[in-house]
């Protein structure tokens, strides 16, 4: 296998969660970028090939101006779950309402592509993934039994898929 | 004969307002005949018409005749204490044979001597909705159980990690400011030493390749791979996250020098190259722990205030007290202290002003609401200047009539938009820049403090301004925060 080019969008990605960023890197055969918000995730879809992208759906906005208006908008909508940016992230790339193209490189609009990882259940957020077409997507729960591999073992899950 | 207009307007309403109207008049005998209902009145009884009731006895809606004599004999009581009967709670029997709960407003009517002859009423049937606040109230007080349980748990985690700590911890390993805790900077610097000083011993075990007859090559191989792993990184690219990569790349480590010790390398060399790795291991997790109990620190102010907001939720209204401010203040900032300490934020007081100030106030509220503003003001804190400590101000008067608190700090910024349209004060809403530097919260805190100085009748008031250097509104640069909480020193209530 040469080497998978991943995004891993969390914003526990270099905090709470770090432990499992290490095992990727002494497999090798993964490169990995991380993004720990909105705007960061949405900057690196618009610079860089990805073979694999994983979404958190709870991320913060950042500091571009959309994506803080996005969630100020949210919040004054008075949505209960005004921080499920990452559920907005897919929707602004996926959702037929958004002006086309969504994003500048072809590559990373190919749903098979992504993978969810997150502490929701999947049945949280399956009618609003169904509604953009990916109600298959790979899924993975993120808890406290999960092996520190997880997130190694859901890269090699998506991209076994994608051959 | 025309009825008058006002009378059709008044039959109109009658009929049509959403709740049960209705007359009993008392007979002689003691009944209590029901001489006049509108149409909810006979639906909420399970009738389709007032005509099927009128004439019966209202006694018999009741569940039973003890429970009608306990509200019969309220209503009497009112009436002698000069009172209508308002939001009683009784339980009819409805035509279907299901007790249903209705909510009674009801006056007793009485003739020219003051003999009782009937009553009026309306009512409404809040079975649904006494069931539902019923269920929130076992919910609430289920989340406040589980969330104290949680709080145990952190306690218990953290006092466990401070043990660990403690044996893994050498008075080098030591901030200069408090020997209990590890010095994150100093420890870091330790450990790129030592990964230097393997990067030496493993070049000397390549000097002794040549010589060897049984070299291990695919373990040297995997060692040279994961020493180039951790030689990517400079002493000060060495961050939290990459701590745990040098860890898992010294277990592996460790595995490979298992197979390289077996082969003819001086044993020296072998047991210099695994001490270093264990001193390794040890500054790792020594690492690793100080920041899973800063972590815990932060959580556990979340989630016992979390507690304490939802507790509250469920408790009856407390009697109002009289609140020793400058006991509670002092309280409040010595809780933070050890949060602070680790933190590196100092606490600077001026608290003299309100000593011996008492107020009128709910205790367990204040004491929350400053917690958190205290928890707050350290956490999104950022040091002034250069190598000086980061501090908070809190500081206190008081006027003749108010009680003023004000808590300072410098760092994260609130911006402008998020004052303006009050979104701080919504409940789950998370600051634009309050997720600087990873601080996790509930997005709970200010509407709680809001709320709170509210039922105290005081005011709050929250401004972030640009520090002196920040010219531009920066909200990546520094800001001065103030919160200022004016109490009442006594209610009126």
């Amino acid at each position: 296998m040469s080497n998978l080019k991943v995004l891993w969008i969390e914003d526990n990605a270099d905090t709470d969660l770090y432990h499992l960023t290490s095992p990727v890197y002494i497999d090798g055969r993964c490169n990995l970028d991380l993004a720990v918000n909105a705007s960061e995730a949405f900057h690196y879809l618009n610079r860089r090939h990805y073979d694999i992208i994983i979404v958190d759906i709870r991320i913060p906005p950042g500091q571009n101006a959309e994506w803080k208006r996005r969630y100020q908008d949210m919040t004054k909508n008075q949505k209960t779950n005004s921080n499920r940016l990452g559920l907005e992230l897919l929707r602004c790339i996926f959702d037929e309402k958004e002006p086309k193209p969504t994003l500048k490189i072809d590559h990373n609009l190919r749903r098979e592509r992504y993978g969810v990882f997150t502490v929701e259940q999947r049945e949280e957020i399956i009618s609003e993934l169904s509604n953009l077409n990916m109600g298959n997507i790979k899924y993975r729960r993120k808890n406290a039994m999960m092996p520190h591999t997880a997130l190694l073992d859901f890269i090699l899950e998506i991209a076994a898929s994608l051959n | 004969m025309t009825l008058p207009e006002n009378f059709s307007i008044y039959n109109k309403l009658v009929n049509e307002v959403p709740i049960g109207l209705y007359k009993v008049r008392i007979s002689p005998s003691g009944s209590h005949e029901l001489v006049h209902c509108n149409q909810q009145f006979a639906e909420s009884l399970g009738f389709a018409h007032p005509k099927e009731i009128i004439g019966k006895d209202a006694r018999d809606f009741h569940q039973s005749r003890e429970k009608f004599e306990a509200f019969y004999s309220h209503l009497i009581r009112l009436e002698e204490e000069g009172k209508n009967m308002n939001d009683y709670i009784v339980e009819i029997l409805n035509h279907k044979g299901e007790v249903r709960k209705v909510e009674v407003h009801a006056k007793l009517l009485q003739d020219d001597e003051g003999n009782i002859t009937g009553r009026v009423g309306a009512e409404k049937d809040v079975t649904d909705y006494l069931e539902t606040k019923q269920q929130l109230h076992e919910l609430t007080t289920d989340i406040g159980k589980v969330l104290h349980s949680y709080t145990s748990t952190l306690i218990n985690s953290k006092h466990t990690m401070d043990a660990i700590v403690r044996t893994l911890m050498t008075a080098a390993d030591a901030r200069p400011d408090n020997k209990n805790l590890p010095d994150e900077t100093k420890i870091i610097a330790k450990i790129y030493q030592n990964l230097k000083g393997l990067q030496g011993l493993w070049t000397k075990f390549l000097e002794k390749k040549e010589t060897m007859e049984a070299y291990p090559g695919e373990a040297a191989a995997n060692v040279d791979r994961l020493l180039k792993l951790l030689m990517s990184m400079r002493t000060e690219d060495i961050q939290i996250q990459q701590i745990s990569l040098i860890r898992d790349v010294s277990v592996n480590l460790r595995q490979q020098l298992k197979i390289i010790g077996k082969s003819a390398f001086p044993k020296e060399l072998i047991k210099d190259f695994r001490r270093k790795l264990e001193n390794i291991l040890r500054l790792c997790n020594l690492v690793s722990l100080a920041r899973a109990i800063d972590a815990i620190l932060e959580m556990e102010t979340n989630v016992n205030n979390l507690r304490g907001y939802v507790l509250t939720r469920v408790q009856e209204k407390p009697e109002i007290q009289r609140v020793d401010l400058y006991d509670l203040m002092i309280g409040v900032v010595k809780e933070m202290g050890e949060y602070a300490t680790l933190r590196g934020v100092d606490l600077r007081l001026n608290l003299k002003n309100i000593r011996n100030l008492y107020i009128e106030g709910y205790e367990k509220d204040l004491i929350r609401i400053m917690l958190n503003l205290v928890h707050n003001a350290i956490k999104y804190s950022w040091v002034r200047k250069g190598n000086a400590r980061a501090y908070i101000i809190i500081e206190a008067k008081q006027t003749f009539t108010h009680a003023l608190i004000r808590i300072e700090n410098w760092g994260v910024a609130i911006t402008k938009e998020e004052l303006e349209n009050k979104l701080i004060y919504k409940i789950g809403y998370r600051g634009i820049h309050s997720s600087d530097r990873r601080r996790p919260g509930t997005g709970l805190g200010l509407h709680d403090a809001l709320k709170v100085v509210r039922k105290h009748k005081g005011k709050l008031q929250i401004t972030s301004t640009p520090s002196m250097s920040n010219r531009n509104m920066d909200y990546t640069q520094p800001f001065k925060t103030e919160v200022k909480v004016s109490l009442p020193i006594k209610q009126d209530i």
